[in-house]
């Protein structure tokens, strides 16, 4: 092998790279819409991440603007991690329905102040906003 | 009195105290402000009291940059351009006079408060008195809505406040007739400031008309406010004494051009509830028989901090969705299924509650607005007017304008949009859209504002402008310009609101100089 992409000697190195493109192809298959539409499945990850979810009025749409943002970022096309991410960001436990509103919107709120953002097809959006989005697209897509 | 030049004999001569080039906003209001006993004022004019083509075709030109309508963005009669203008009125922000390192050439030789005592009189000759352009107190409680707080500190409320606008040659003409210290010239075109010998003052002023007339004003003083691309015109075509002009030793006549970039279609806005963005925000709101509408302008302290140039921007609701509206929008309407997916996305961050936005109306989603903008570009030295080799029908040289703008005003202008989205989704107010790639190069939909700065700018150095701070031409003891063209930078605000104020400061200046 000449050296290149997967020229490193350890083998986790060539792990991870697989499941970036693992990860990128689930994103692009959820940017062409190829999984809307499939039944939802129940899984642990996805029952976890429904109270972030509740403050997502419209989930549909969510996705569509989440897929957007998966495609810019399929690194973070996991449930598990974005909702490690949005832990991490939120510093709470978001399977507690009660805070989650105020916790989200004071996060996208010092978010905006403090210029954390991303643009999601051209839409200028707090970093946690887009991923709480790219949550709706994954669960969607189950 | 009111005189036609072409009712005089060929050859005559006139008189008066002060002599005034121009009849546009900025000269009537330096002949109303000084005529009176013992100041004898002519005011000469090009047009006559109402547009003529003959007349009009004077202001053709030739464009060697970005593309300029040089005689659609004036008019030549009595009341100047203000016979078509679109009465914003606000006056520039204190920083537009600081000298700022980021801003090259930048710095007035005074502050915002030697026009500050001038705003009132400036917004009584446009209609909009009592000047409250900065006052939000004012706007909240005579609304009796909340004005927005933006968070992040970026963004400050400032007021648009609107003539009717203002037709100066109707309003004031009757005035200007009756006066008795007054002379109204009409038809009259100034063809050249003749300048004595020495070149240190003005001996008279050359006229023609249309039908061929000469005539000539002599008077003390001259005031030459013919709009901001033909006080350079008029300069460079003087060239008897001096060669390049008057004025011009130090060869920035005509440089330092500068328009407000206007760019259209750049971004959207979605707002769920429109409480959040109270209808000063969105439209001219009347209060007390005037309009008013916000602009939404950078703070200093970002200006400072992030070394941008000015900018105001203005919203304006464009169209209102529904839930419904969905099942109607073909593939092609890939805007709007995009705002109503923000919309329905972030409806709990934008709207109290879980319900409907709107009882009555439960489908209702929200509204986009369009988002207008007004930029501040760097002053630039090769942005300029010069003489072209065509001549009108006086057999005067044409204006040559070369327009251009900086990487550093397209950047500027990019950072300030993200800007306004980012205060505006900060306050909760809403999502913004931006639709125009950062990729080095001004969106086609570019144009100017009709406002024309900078041509004959204002220093105290002479060897870095035309005219001096009390808008006196450097070298020249009785010649003085009045208008935008004396701007040495250009904030973000429409001129015309300042350029009365500055007007009125120099007729102050000019009665206090001795008879
Ligand atoms: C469509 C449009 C909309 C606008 N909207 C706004 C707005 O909303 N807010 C704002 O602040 N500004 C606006 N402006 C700009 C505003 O009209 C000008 O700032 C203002 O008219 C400038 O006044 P002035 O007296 O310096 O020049 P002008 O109004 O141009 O007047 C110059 C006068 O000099 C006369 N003249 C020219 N050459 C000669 C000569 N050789 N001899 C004798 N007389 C001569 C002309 O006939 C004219 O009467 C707008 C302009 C346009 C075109």
């Amino acid at each position: 092998m000449t050296k290149g992409a997967f020229s490193g000697h350890d083998s986790k190195d060539r792990a991870d790279a697989l499941r970036l493109t693992r990860r990128e192809l689930l994103a692009l298959t959820l940017a062409a819409g190829l999984l809307r539409g499939l039944p939802q499945t129940a899984s642990a990850a996805q029952t976890a991440t429904e109270p972030l979810l509740d403050v997502v009025s419209n989930r549909a749409a969510a996705a569509v603007l989440g897929r957007a943002y998966l495609v810019a970022h399929p690194e973070e096309a996991d449930l598990a991690r974005l909702r490690t991410l949005l832990q991490e960001r939120l510093r709470t436990d978001v399977s507690d329905e009660a805070s989650i509103l105020v916790r989200i919107e004071r996060q996208l709120r010092n978010d905006y102040i403090r210029g954390d953002l991303v643009e999601v097809d051209g839409w200028l959006l707090s970093l946690t906003e887009a991923r709480l989005y790219a949550l709706a697209a994954l669960a969607r897509a189950g | 009195m009111l005189i036609d030049a072409d009712d005089l004999e060929d050859g005559r001569l006139l008189e008066a105290d002060l002599a005034i080039i121009g009849g546009g906003p900025a000269g009537i209001t330096i002949a109303r402000a000084m005529a009176g006993p013992r100041r004898r004022v002519c005011l000469i004019e090009s047009g006559g009291l109402s547009p003529q083509a003959d007349t009009q075709a004077l202001y053709q030109g030739e464009n060697a940059g970005i593309a300029y309508p040089l005689a659609g963005s004036r008019l030549r009669y009595l009341g100047g351009t203000s016979g078509h203008w679109g009465g914003f009125c606000r006056p520039l922000d204190p920083i537009d006079f600081e000298v700022r390192d980021w801003v090259p050439h930048s710095g007035w030789p005074f502050g915002r408060e030697a026009l500050d005592p001038y705003y009132e009189a400036a917004s009584e000759a446009v209609q909009v008195a009592p000047a409250r352009f900065e006052d939000a107190d004012y706007w909240r409680e005579h609304t009796g809505e909340p004005l927005v707080d933006f968070p992040a500190g970026r963004i400050s409320n400032r007021f648009f406040q609107y003539s009717p606008p203002t037709r100066f040659g109707d309003r004031y003409r009757e005035e200007l007739r009756t006066s008795p210290d007054l002379t109204l010239l009409l038809h009259a075109n100034v063809t050249k400031i003749a300048a004595l010998p020495s070149a240190s003052a003005v001996s008279h002023l050359e006229i023609r008309t249309l039908s061929g007339r000469r005539l000539q004003v002599r008077a003390p003083r001259y005031v030459l406010a013919a709009g901001g691309l033909e006080n350079p015109r008029i300069l460079l075509l003087s060239n008897d004494v001096m060669p390049a002009g008057l004025g011009n030793e130090n060869d920035v006549v005509g440089r330092f051009f500068m328009e407000h970039p206007h760019v259209s279609n750049f971004a959207d806005l979605v707002v769920a509830d429109l409480r959040r963005l109270p209808s000063i925000y969105r439209s001219r709101v009347n209060v007390e028989g005037r309009n008013a509408q916000v602009a939404y302008v950078p703070t200093p302290e970002v200006l400072r901090r992030e070394r941008l140039l000015n900018i105001s921007f203005t919203t304006g609701v464009a169209g209102a969705y529904h839930s419904g509206d969905r099942a109607g929008l073909g593939p092609d309407d890939t805007q709007a299924r995009s705002r109503l997916d923000m919309l329905e996305a972030a409806r709990r961050f934008l709207a109290d509650g879980a319900g409907p936005v709107d009882a009555a109306d439960p489908t209702y989603a929200g509204v986009w607005l369009g988002i207008g903008c007004a930029c501040e570009p760097v002053p630039n030295p090769d942005s300029r007017v010069t003489l072209a080799e065509t001549t009108d029908a006086l057999g005067q040289r044409q204006i040559r304008l070369d327009w251009r703008l900086t990487e550093q005003d397209r950047r500027s202008f990019v950072a300030h949009v993200r800007s306004l989205g980012r205060e505006l989704a900060a306050a909760g107010v809403g999502r913004l859209r931006i639709k125009v790639a950062d990729d080095g190069q001004w969106p086609e939909s570019v144009i100017g504002g009709n406002h024309h700065m900078g041509t004959t700018r204002m220093s105290d150095d002479p060897q870095r402008g035309v005219v001096d701070r009390d808008c006196r031409v450097h070298g020249l003891d009785s010649l003085y310009v009045a208008g935008s063209s004396v701007f040495p930078t250009a904030g973000s605000a429409n001129p015309t609101l300042n350029i009365l104020a500055l007007a009125y400061r120099l007729a102050d200046h000019l009665k206090g100089l001795p008879a």
